[in-house]
């Protein structure tokens, strides 16, 4: 087994709401992100998964909160409680260990700013070594862009090319870990393919280990290693990509590759086949949160004390009845 | 950036509607039913003194009765001679004379106001911005909706009856104090900076409360925009997200505030002068319209309009170096 | 522009109002700023008009004695000429607040057809329009104002127009906008292609989205008129035989009211007149509070 460079322990994270109360859009979740490789993390809008990212960076704003839990970074330096640093250090950790491609790069730039003026604030808050106007150069190359777009300013790209700086922003100081946030949602078909393309190749010559976050199963087996799969801020079940895949555990899971056929070619229509809706998460779930709308549910489903359960070689599935409903399909 | 294209259409903008007030200068006193000459006598006098008729129509230069020709004269007149005619009220002194002894005094009392209202406006603005949701920001702000509410005019009489006339610290009255003489002597410019203090006074505190609560609004705002959290997911130390970020993009709309509040200043300083009988535009404006002194109506508005139309033009230029996307707009 | 009103509050209300709904009086009553707001909209239209009919000695009466300070008898004193200032400021709100609702009617229809007309058409029109309100949007108002009103007979009725007239170029933008985001939604791009004739299509589809902006904008253009005219009549130019705030505060200057140290006389129609700008900013916060929140919604 290879070693972590991430570990997320027993995470809550909590949206207010005006009324006083709030939403609990992370569940006591444990992950863990294994050294040079990428996990995809798939499930629906609202299943908590960019909370997972935003929390890891530490961007949950007041008045929400990170209610409990631990992230820890395994490095060269040591381990870090991402939780626990205070500002300075916390500033040093971003970017330059973990850092991150927003979902929509549409207004993520400064749009006072040329480019390369934002890449090199960057550099200066990091203490950057060597030559900056190289440096942006190499990243905007690599990330397939010409370099006089160092000259430009945010409105002057378009939308794919946003995205590209994004990705040749959050590359340019060398972090070990790339949080990578429906990088190609928001993008035209060709474009998301070259992008995805770039971003395999980038992973294996940078050595960088991605976690990457999508609504869209067929993207996340084009460049996954291992597949986790949210569901109503918990992650239900992750296991290696083919394991996942081939002999999906979790009923939730199962519906969700059932639907994989149609889903490469109409986008959004992928869940048709799931009735009703996800629970309310602003109020307590007892037992398993896909209860009412499980095609496999029993009485004890809603006692059932949740815990993970392997299923297969590092496969784990977060359901009473995982190994009697993996056994009978096969 | 200033852009080749931008210049040419702020510069036409400029144009066309400093032609737009000549034009309207050139037709109204045309356009009052009646002889004008007639009508401004008999406002002036209460009859129509023979001789005089004449004299005022050749004023107007209306001469002949094409409306072409008198129009090309006009223009001649204003651009060649810098001719505005000249005044009934303040005779034999012409329209220009005047204009130019009144004008600097209040291009300074604007200038200065306009400019301590703007920095203040930004960085109280800036203040309250970051302690948005918080007591002593909304005590600040409702406050300040208050003071935007006030009549330039009427704060300027309370000043005066508060701190001219109960506590006498500042002049009561005028440019400068009658017993020096001008030039550029201490005791002169002394003179002057007190005199100015209360109207300046009175024209900061009702205009820099509405700058300041557009750059709080912006300021909150700014906190929703995406670029300002991949600002703090890139490690930018704080003062760097505040500065090069949050406030550099809050000026913006404050910007533009301020140059749709020019008019609005103006028309309070003007105020402020004819209560402080400074002897600016406003309070030469005053005299001109209680005088039926109509070419120094005239000559004041021409000068007014193209003066907030040159400080508009600067301002396009200024916002053009502020924010790239300008082209887009 | 004439009054003193926040610019981006009315834009940023813009970007995401949503449309009035039938029991809008009610929605609005709802909302605590847009409440206190009317309140004191509603405590100055009640005295404006209860001045219309009775106020304690007739405004014109001059008898008493001159620079009398407040007392039961005068509430506000008398004046320089012996006019009992209170009389005179009652039955002045009726006038000054008259000429805010007439100016505000002028320019609310010229802003709403002219913005309605530029952003529902678009192309050569609107270019037309909106090149023609950005000239007016940078000649200074207030000696525009001026100029007018020296050559026109100051009457009452000759003010309402000219600031009427001056009043509207900022409100048609805003509306303006609004429009182009609202076309751009479904179902009006389903009724013009449904081949709906536009007027249709722009009074049961869109107008509804426009009201709320132009409910905030009646609001700041009914003081900034009243600002306007007080103004106007301060530089002696309006009619000065009308009583309203602006005339008092004209001959209060003129009479040397300072002098006196009649204050009674300077501050009522000065605070009246800012507490109708306060009373339209906070309304206009919370007509924003109440739309912005339905935005949501649709």
């Amino acid at each position: 087994m290879s070693e972590d460079i991430l570990t997320v322990k027993n995470l809550e994270t909590d949206y207010s709401l005006d009324n006083g109360g709030f939403v609990r859009a992370i569940r006591s979740l444990n992950v863990e992100l294994q050294k040079g490789e990428t996990l995809a993390l798939v499930g629906e809008s609202g299943s908590g998964k960019s909370t997972l990212a935003l929390s890891i960076m530490r961007l949950i704003d007041k008045p929400n909160k990170i209610a409990d839990g631990e992230i820890i970074l395994h490095d060269s330096d040591g381990d870090t409680s991402i939780l626990e640093l205070g500002e300075n250090a916390l500033r040093r950790i971003r970017w330059k260990k973990i850092s991150m491609v927003f979902q929509s790069a549409m207004n993520i730039l400064n749009p006072v700013m040329r480019i390369e003026d934002q890449f090199i604030d960057t550099f200066e808050a990091h203490s950057m070594p060597g030559d900056y106007s190289d440096r942006i150069d190499k990243y905007l190359t690599i990330a397939g862009l010409g370099t006089k777009v160092r000259r430009l300013y945010p409105h002057q790209l378009s939308g794919g090319m946003k995205q590209r700086v994004s990705i040749a922003l959050a590359l340019s100081c060398e972090p070990e870990i790339l949080i990578a946030d429906e990088p190609t949602t928001a993008l035209d078909v060709v474009v998301q393919r070259e992008i995805l393309f770039e971003l395999k190749q980038l992973k294996t010559s940078l050595n960088l280990s991605i976690i990457f976050i999508t609504h869209d199963l067929s993207v996340a087996s084009a460049v996954a290693d291992r597949i986790g799969i949210f569901y109503a801020g918990r992650l239900v079940e992750i296991g290696r990509k083919n394991d996942v895949i081939a002999k999906p555990g979790h009923p939730y899971a199962k519906l969700l590759l059932g639907s994989i056929v149609t889903l490469s070619t109409e986008r959004g229509k992928n869940l048709s086949s799931l009735e009703g809706s996800p629970p309310d998460l602003s109020k307590e779930i007892i037992g398993c949160s896909f209860y009412d709308r499980c095609p496999s549910r029993v009485k004890q489903c809603l006692s059932y004390d949740l815990y993970p359960v392997e299923v297969g070689d590092n496969h784990y599935v977060e359901c009473l009845r995982a190994k009697e409903l993996l056994e009978s399909t096969v | 950036m200033i852009t080749r294209r931008y210049l040419v259409v702020r510069t036409t903008y400029a144009i066309v509607t400093a032609f737009i007030a000549i034009t309207i200068n050139f037709l109204l006193p045309r356009l009052i039913p009646g002889n004008p000459a007639d009508v401004i006598l008999f406002a002036n006098y209460h009859y129509i003194p023979p001789g005089k008729a004449k004299l005022l129509e050749a004023q107007f230069g209306l001469t002949t009765n094409n409306l072409g020709i008198e129009f090309y004269d006009y223009l001649k007149q204003l651009f060649l001679h810098f001719n505005l005619g000249l005044s009934f009220s303040y005779y034999p002194a012409t329209v220009a004379q005047l204009i130019e002894s009144h004008l600097p005094w209040t291009l300074y009392l604007l200038g200065v106001s306009i400019l301590l209202s703007s920095v203040l406006g930004v960085i109280v603005g800036r203040w309250i911005g970051w302690r948005a949701g918080s007591r002593s920001e909304s005590v600040t702000s409702s406050i300040f909706i208050g003071l935007t509410s006030l009549p330039y005019f009427w704060l300027a009489i309370i000043f005066i009856l508060l701190f001219a006339f109960m506590i006498p610290i500042f002049p009561l009255a005028g440019s400068f104090a009658i017993t020096v003489t001008p030039g550029l002597t201490i005791s002169f410019i002394s003179s002057v900076i007190t005199h100015s203090l209360l109207p300046i006074i009175t024209l900061v505190i009702t205009t820099f409360p509405a700058f300041a609560l557009t750059m709080r609004n912006t300021m909150v705002n700014q906190n929703k925009e995406d670029y300002l959290m991949m600002a703090r997911a890139r490690g930018l130390p704080r003062h760097v997200i505040e500065k090069k970020y949050a406030a550099r993009n809050a000026i913006l709309p404050v910007t533009t505030h301020i140059v749709l509040a020019f008019g609005y200043i103006v028309a309070g300083a003007f105020f402020v002068e004819v209560v402080f009988s400074y002897q600016g535009i406003g309070y030469l404006l005053y005299k001109a319209v209680t005088s039926y002194d109509y070419p120094l109506v005239d000559g004041i508005f021409l000068m007014i309009t193209i003066t907030v139309i040159i400080a508009n033009f600067l301002a396009d230029m200024l916002y053009a170096i502020l924010d790239p996307r300008v082209e887009l707009r | 522009m004439i009054g003193n009103y926040n610019p981006e509050n009315v834009k940023a209300a813009a970007k995401e109002l949503a449309p009035a709904k039938e029991n809008l009086l009610l929605q609005i009553w709802r909302n605590r700023k847009a409440r206190i707001g009317l309140i004191i909209f509603g405590f100055f239209i009640i005295l404006g008009a209860l001045g219309h009919f009775y106020t304690p000695y007739p405004a014109t009466y001059d008898n008493f004695r001159p620079w009398l300070a407040p007392s039961i008898k005068h509430w506000f004193g008398t004046d320089y000429d012996g006019h009992d200032v209170f009389s005179q400021f009652m039955y002045g709100t009726g006038v000054s607040l008259y000429v805010g609702a007439a100016v505000a009617f002028i320019a609310v229809t010229l802003g709403t057809v002219v913005g309605l007309i530029s952003g529902y058409y678009g192309g050569l029109v609107d270019n037309f329009l909106m090149r023609f309100v950005d000239i007016l949007l940078i000649l200074p108002t207030f000696p525009l104002l001026v100029i007018l009103s020296t050559y026109f007979k100051p009457t009452i009725t000759s003010t309402i127009i000219v600031i009427g007239i001056l009043s509207w170029p900022f409100m048609s933008r805003v509306i303006r906008s609004q429009i182009l985001t609202v076309r751009q939604r479904p179902f009006v791009q389903a009724a013009i292609l449904a081949g709906l004739p536009g007027y249709k299509i722009m009074f049961k589809e869109i107008f509804k989205f426009t009201l709320p902006l132009i409910i905030i904008n009646a609001v700041y253009i009914f003081v900034g008129a009243i600002v306007a005219q007080a103004g106007l009549a301060f530089f002696g130019l309006g009619d000065l035989a009308s009583v309203n705030w602006g005339t008092m505060l004209y001959y209060a200057q003129s009479e040397d009211a300072v002098i006196y140290f009649a204050w009674w006389w300077i501050v009522p129609p000065g605070v009246a007149i800012a507490l109708l700008g306060v009373a339209a900013n906070i309304f206009g916060n919370g007509i924003t509070e109440v739309f912005g929140e339905r935005a949501g919604e649709i």
